[in-house]
C-alpha cells in the first residue's frame, strides 16, 4: 500500500468553480488533503486561497463541484462541519466594544460551553495565543495584531481536530510571526491538521509538509514540498570564501558560467544546468587545493521559490530570462 | 420504493421532526437571544425609543384631567381603555413605534455583515436559524418589557385617577393582558420583517431605508385595497378594531365572538412566517 493509499482524506474538492459576475475566482480546483500535518495553500495575492477556503468553511457557495469536509458538505451542513473546523478568517470580525474575554466567551457559549467552562477554557486559551495579559482590554483598543491572536484563539476554542488559518501571521510584528509560526507547530505535533494560506513562501516553507499552490484561480500543482523541489536547482550561486578575487580570477576561465559578479566577499555565478554536478564539485576543490576557507556555496534562490516563480507567473522577467538563456546557449 | 429506502426516509422525517421540536432548546439560540437583548440596551437608539414610548404613559399620568368620573367604575374602565388605545394607536403601533422598532432592528444582521461579526458567529457550529430566532426573541422580549409596564402604569394609573374600585381592577386584568399580547405581537412583527431586510441587504442604511419604505408601502397597499378596512393602515385597523373589541370585551363579555383568538392566531403566523422567510434568506447568504 503507498502513502497516499494509507492516508484518511478529510477535504476534497472536485473541480469546484467559483464565479464573481461572471468571471472564474476559483476554476476546477480539485484538492485533497489528508488527515495530520500542515497543508500549505501557496499563491500570490488575488489567486483564490481566501475564496477556496470560504468555500471550504461554507461562507461561500460553489458555483459548480463538490466540496467534501469530513464527509460533509461545508455549503449546506456548515454546523457539522464546524463542530470539528476552527477557522480563522482573512478578516476577524470582532465585538468591538466588548473586552477579550466577553467576546470569546461569548463565542465559546455558542459552541456549546456553560458560562463558567467557557470562562476557564478561554483564560487558557489566551495564554496559549500570548495575550492572557490583555484580557480585560476593550477590543476596539488592541493593535491589529493582537486582534489577530484573539481571532487565532476564536479558532481554537473548541480544540478542534482540523484548524484553517487564512493569512494568519497578517498584521503580526516578527516577533509575533515567530510565535504564531511555532504555536501551528505544535498543534500540528499534537496530530491536529493544519491548512493555511499564505503568499509569504518562507513562512510556508518553514512549517509544511505539503503545499498546494494557486494561481488566478487553478491549481497549478501539489504534494509534498519535498517531492516538489525534487531535482529543482537554482542556476544563480552566491559564493563567500577567504579569498574571494582569487576564486573570481579562476571563474572568469569556466565556460559553463555567465553573469559572473563580485560584491565584496561575496560571488555572484549563474551556471548552466548542463554542468551543475561539475559546478558543485569545481568550488570546493579550488579552495581545498589553493587552502583557501568556503565559508558559504548556496543557491541564490530557494528551490521551492524558483518551482513558485515558474508555475504562478512564467511570463515574468525572471523566468523570461532563464529561458531566453537556455534557448541562446 | 424499496423498504429500505422507505426506511431511511421515514427516519430523515422523524429526526427533522425531533429537530424542530428541540430548536426553541438549542442553547445557542438563548445566547444569542441574552446577547441581543444585553447588546440593545446599550444602544443610545432603545432609549430615545424607552423616552418616546413613555411620552403618551407621562402625558395620561400628568397631562390630562383627573377628575374622578360620577357614574362608577364601569365609566372608569371605559375612559381607561380609550385612552390606552389612544397610546397604542398614535404611538406605539403606527409612525414613531414602526420607526424606532425598525431603527432598533434593521441593521441586526446587515450590521453583523458590515463588521464581519456573522462570520465570526458562523465559524461557530451554530445553524442560522439560531441566529434568526436568537435575535427576534431578543429584540422581542425588550419590546414585551417596554411596553408591559408602561402599558400597566398607564391603563390602571387612569383607572385610579378616575376613581374605579379594587375589584374592578383586579377582574380587567385579562382584558389589559390581551391588548398587550395583541400589542407586542403586532410590533414583534415588525421586527420580524425588519429581519428578513437586514438578511436581504449587507449594508445597514439600505435595510433600514428599505425596511420602512416597505412597511408603509404594504400598510398603504393593504388600506388602499381595503383589506382593513378603506383609507386604514394595518396597525390603524388593530388598534382601532381588534384591540378595541379586546378591551371593550370586559362589558359585555357574554357577547363577545372570540375574534380576538383567530387574530391572535394570525399575527403568530405572520410572525412565524417572516421569521421563516429570514432564515431561509440568511441561509442563501455568501460571505465574501
Amino acid at each position: 500500500m503507498t502513502d497516499s493509499e494509507s492516508e484518511e482524506i478529510i477535504v476534497q474538492t472536485k473541480s469546484v468553480t467559483k464565479f464573481f459576475d461572471q468571471t472564474p475566482v476559483v476554476y476546477r480546483l480539485s484538492m485533497d488533503i489528508p488527515r495530520g500535518g500542515i497543508y500549505g495553500l501557496l499563491g500570490p495575492n488575488g489567486a483564490g486561497k481566501s475564496t477556496t477556503i470560504k468555500m471550504l468553511t461554507g461562507c461561500l457557495k460553489p458555483s459548480s463541484g463538490a466540496i467534501s469536509v469530513f464527509g460533509y458538505n461545508p455549503w449546506s451542513e456548515r454546523a457539522q462541519v464546524m463542530k470539528k473546523v476552527g477557522y480563522l478568517p482573512e478578516r476577524t470580525g470582532v465585538l468591538q466594544d466588548k473586552t477579550a474575554i466577553k467576546h470569546l466567551v461569548f463565542l465559546a457559549r455558542l459552541g456549546g460551553l456553560s458560562r463558567e467552562a467557557a470562562y476557564k477554557r478561554v483564560r487558557i486559551i489566551l495564554n496559549q495565543v500570548g495575550i492572557g495579559n490583555m484580557e480585560n482590554s476593550i477590543i476596539s483598543k488592541m493593535s491589529a495584531g493582537e486582534k489577530q491572536r484573539l481571532g487565532l484563539a476564536n479558532a481554537l476554542l473548541a480544540d478542534p481536530s482540523f484548524l484553517i488559518l487564512d493569512e494568519p501571521t497578517a498584521n503580526l510584528d516578527p516577533e509575533g510571526r515567530v510565535y504564531v509560526l511555532d504555536l501551528i507547530n505544535d498543534f500540528a505535533s499534537q496530530g491536529k491538521t493544519i491548512l493555511i494560506s499564505s503568499h509569504i513562501l518562507p513562512e510556508i516553507q518553514r512549517i509544511c509538509s505539503r503545499i498546494g499552490i494557486i494561481s488566478q484561480g487553478h491549481l497549478l500543482t501539489a504534494g509534498r514540498i519535498t517531492d516538489l523541489v525534487k531535482n529543482v536547482y537554482d542556476e544563480d550561486y552566491l559564493i563567500d570564501t577567504s579569498h574571494p578575487n582569487e576564486l573570481f580570477e579562476e571563474l572568469k576561465d569556466v565556460s559553463y558560467l555567465s553573469n559572473l559578479s563580485k560584491d565584496g566577499v561575496w560571488i555572484y555565478a549563474r551556471c548552466d544546468p548542463n554542468y551543475f554536478e561539475t559546478f558543485w564539485t569545481l568550488i570546493p576543490t579550488l579552495c581545498s587545493e589553493n587552502n583557501w576557507k568556503l565559508r558559504t556555496f548556496k543557491s541564490a534562490r530557494d528551490p521551492l521559490e524558483r518551482v513558485f516563480m515558474d508555475l504562478v507567473n512564467p511570463q515574468s522577467a525572471y523566468a523570461e530570462a532563464r529561458s531566453s538563456e537556455r534557448r541562446g546557449n | 420504493m424499496s423498504e429500505n429506502s422507505y426506511k431511511t426516509k421515514l427516519s430523515t422525517f422523524n429526526e427533522k421532526i425531533v429537530h424542530y421540536l428541540k430548536l426553541p432548546f438549542r442553547g445557542p439560540l438563548w445566547v444569542i437571544s441574552t446577547e441581543t437583548f444585553k447588546e440593545t440596551l446599550n444602544n443610545k437608539r432603545f432609549y430615545l425609543q424607552a423616552f418616546v414610548f413613555s411620552i403618551p404613559v407621562l402625558f395620561l399620568l400628568f397631562g390630562l384631567g383627573s377628575t374622578p368620573v360620577t357614574t362608577g367604575s364601569a365609566e372608569a374602565i371605559y375612559r381607561a381603555h380609550s385612552e390606552l388605545i389612544g397610546v397604542f394607536n398614535s404611538l406605539w403601533l403606527i409612525w414613531t413605534g414602526e420607526i424606532f422598532v425598525f431603527l432598533l432592528a434593521s441593521d441586526a444582521i446587515s450590521g453583523e455583515v458590515e463588521r464581519d461579526t456573522l462570520k465570526t458567529l458562523r465559524t461557530k457550529p451554530i445553524y442560522d436559524y439560531d441566529i434568526v430566532y436568537g435575535k427576534f426573541l431578543g429584540f422581542s422580549l425588550l419590546i414585551l418589557v417596554l411596553i408591559l409596564p408602561l402599558s400597566t402604569i398607564a391603563y390602571y394609573g387612569r383607572m385610579v385617577q378616575y376613581g374605579a374600585s379594587s375589584h374592578i381592577l383586579w377582574s380587567s386584568l385579562d382584558e389589559l393582558l390581551g391588548a398587550i399580547i395583541i400589542a407586542w405581537l403586532t410590533l414583534s412583527a415588525y421586527i420580524a420583517l425588519a429581519l428578513v431586510f437586514s438578511a436581504l441587504f449587507s449594508k445597514s442604511l439600505h435595510s433600514i431605508m428599505a425596511g420602512i419604505m416597505a412597511i408603509f408601502g404594504t400598510e398603504i397597499l393593504i388600506g388602499g385595497t381595503g383589506l382593513a378596512g378603506l383609507d386604514e393602515y394595518l396597525p390603524n385597523y388593530i388598534s382601532r378594531n381588534l384591540l378595541k373589541e379586546v378591551l371593550y370585551g370586559s362589558t359585555k363579555l357574554e357577547e363577545y365572538d372570540g375574534t380576538w383568538w383567530i387574530s391572535l392566531l394570525v399575527l403568530l403566523f405572520i410572525n412565524l412566517s417572516l421569521l421563516v422567510i429570514c432564515h431561509q434568506v440568511l441561509k442563501r447568504k455568501e460571505l465574501p
